[in-house]
């Protein structure tokens, strides 16, 4: 593991110098964008690390690519191991390619992830048509995922592994609504077929502990819908979505999210948002089990909840301290998030540091 | 399945309604290409952002893109 995660920071180190020797000449364009995640709750930490890049190939072609480490540091059981702190690197790597023809765009894109006791491969495909002069946009898009998780991570229990089958099937549209306002609406039907129980977790089962069992099918449907809305006046954007979410587990869930952009003249701008969700528990889901059952879960988020988001964000540009060349155009952007959730894993705070390099090749 | 055929068909009822709506010319699209009203979140963020909701949330979806891909369930 750690000649992976000094492989991919080589690999981002690579890619940030590439970005910041290119010639400057008149030619393609590209943006790579290194960001810091910092997660924390009360018993689990998370650092992330990430490295994002898009260019222009050719006239027609955009690639993007992007790799990440998540290091994660847990005394939860909940998050991994029984009762006993754990730390773990996982690595991800994915990256695309679309191509326009017209108001035809059509793009590919692959995503891989590897942690000592899960590895995941995802593959996908998607297809956007625009029309009425591009005042409608029209997508659909289509995956396959295939996981392998085990319980390596904490020696001494009984080795349990298994696989997981994900099929993605999503459509969408986009329709500018005025000069100001765009609208847009997405559909999601996720089929899983295989391991989703946590295979650390164990329940409390009439005073003794059981392993946790979730059935092997589970299809999940969301259907979200935003409005974005630019106020001339006051430079000011509003983004108000709204998600509905139902499963065969049994949860519902909504999940209504209003955000706001204000610019400060072209080169800054601050950032408000709030998100609220309420779901309700699956059905197998119980706080104690007197006795056993074909499904049992102790994982909190089939639960019964809520959560409540407020973040708030600040970016510039170069071109706020005078700078000049490819600088002018660098954006800087920090954000914080305070995340409320009545489920056992306690609140969280978010921050996130980023710059984009625009770059030319 | 019943549950994917209403999506489907409210999908299809939302684009027929939206095709009539006023045409909005290129000249007039300065405001709909502000950054604000594109991306006002880089991939990064809105992956991290689905990453989090996704290990402490029994929803997902509702984004086009694929959850998951991790043991952290």
């Amino acid at each position: 593991m750690q000649l992976i995660v000094r492989r991919v920071l080589a690999l981002v180190a690579i890619a940030v110098a590439v970005g910041l020797t290119a010639a400057p000449a008149r030619a393609e364009e590209g943006e790579l964008t290194l960001r810091g995640v910092y997660y924390k709750e009360r018993s689990t930490r998370v650092e992330q690390p990430m490295l994002d890049g898009v260019f222009e190939v050719g006239d027609h072609g955009t690639i993007d690519a992007h790799v990440l480490v998540d290091a994660i540091t847990s005394a939860s059981a909940a998050s991994g191991a029984v009762d006993a702190a754990f730390s773990e690197k996982r690595v991800e790597a994915g990256g695309g390619y679309a191509h326009v023809l017209d108001e035809l765009t059509l793009g590919i894109s692959a995503r891989y992830s590897t942690e000592p006791d899960y590895q995941s491969r995802f593959i996908g495909g998607r297809g956007q048509l625009e029309l009425f002069e591009k005042n409608l946009t029209l997508g659909l898009s289509a995956g396959y995922g295939n996981d392998d998780v085990d319980n390596s991570g904490q020696p001494g229990m009984m080795r349990v592994s298994g696989t997981l089958d994900t099929v993605l099937a999503s459509a969408s549209a986009a329709q500018v609504l005025g000069a100001n306002t765009l609208g847009s609406v997405v559909v999601d039907a996720i089929y899983l077929d295989g391991f989703q129980q946590n295979p650390y977790r164990r329940v409390t089962v009439a005073g003794g502990v059981m392993p946790e069992v979730h059935p092997d099918t589970r299809l999940r449907l969301a259907a979200a819908a935003t409005i974005k809305r630019f106020v001339p006046r006051t430079e000011t954007t509003v983004i108000a979505s709204y998600r509905f979410y139902r499963d065969d587990w049994g949860i519902v869930a909504h999940t209504p999210e209003l955000r706001m952009v204000q610019d400060m003249g072209s080169t800054a701008w601050f950032g408000a948002s709030y998100r609220y969700h309420r779901q309700t528990a699956a059905d197998f889901y119980q706080d104690s089990y007197a006795a056993a059952q074909p499904y049992l879960s102790a994982d909190d988020k089939l639960a019964r909840g809520t959560s409540h988001a407020f973040g708030g964000r600040l970016g510039v540009t170069g071109a706020t301290f005078d700078l000049e060349g490819r600088w002018e155009n660098a954006r800087v952007e920090v954000m914080l998030e305070y995340y409320v959730q009545s489920a056992s894993f306690g609140n969280a705070t978010i921050a996130h540091a980023a710059l984009t390099l625009p770059i030319e090749y | 399945m019943r549950a994917v055929s209403r999506a489907l068909f409210a999908v299809v009822l939302v684009v027929t309604s939206l095709a009539g709506c006023a045409m909005v010319r290129p000249h007039e699209r300065q405001n709909l290409a502000r950054r604000s009203m594109t991306t006002d979140r880089d991939p990064g963020e809105t992956r991290f952002t689905q990453h989090k909701t996704g290990s402490r949330e029994g929803a997902d979806g509702g984004t086009g893109e694929p959850g998951g891909g991790c043991g952290c369930n």
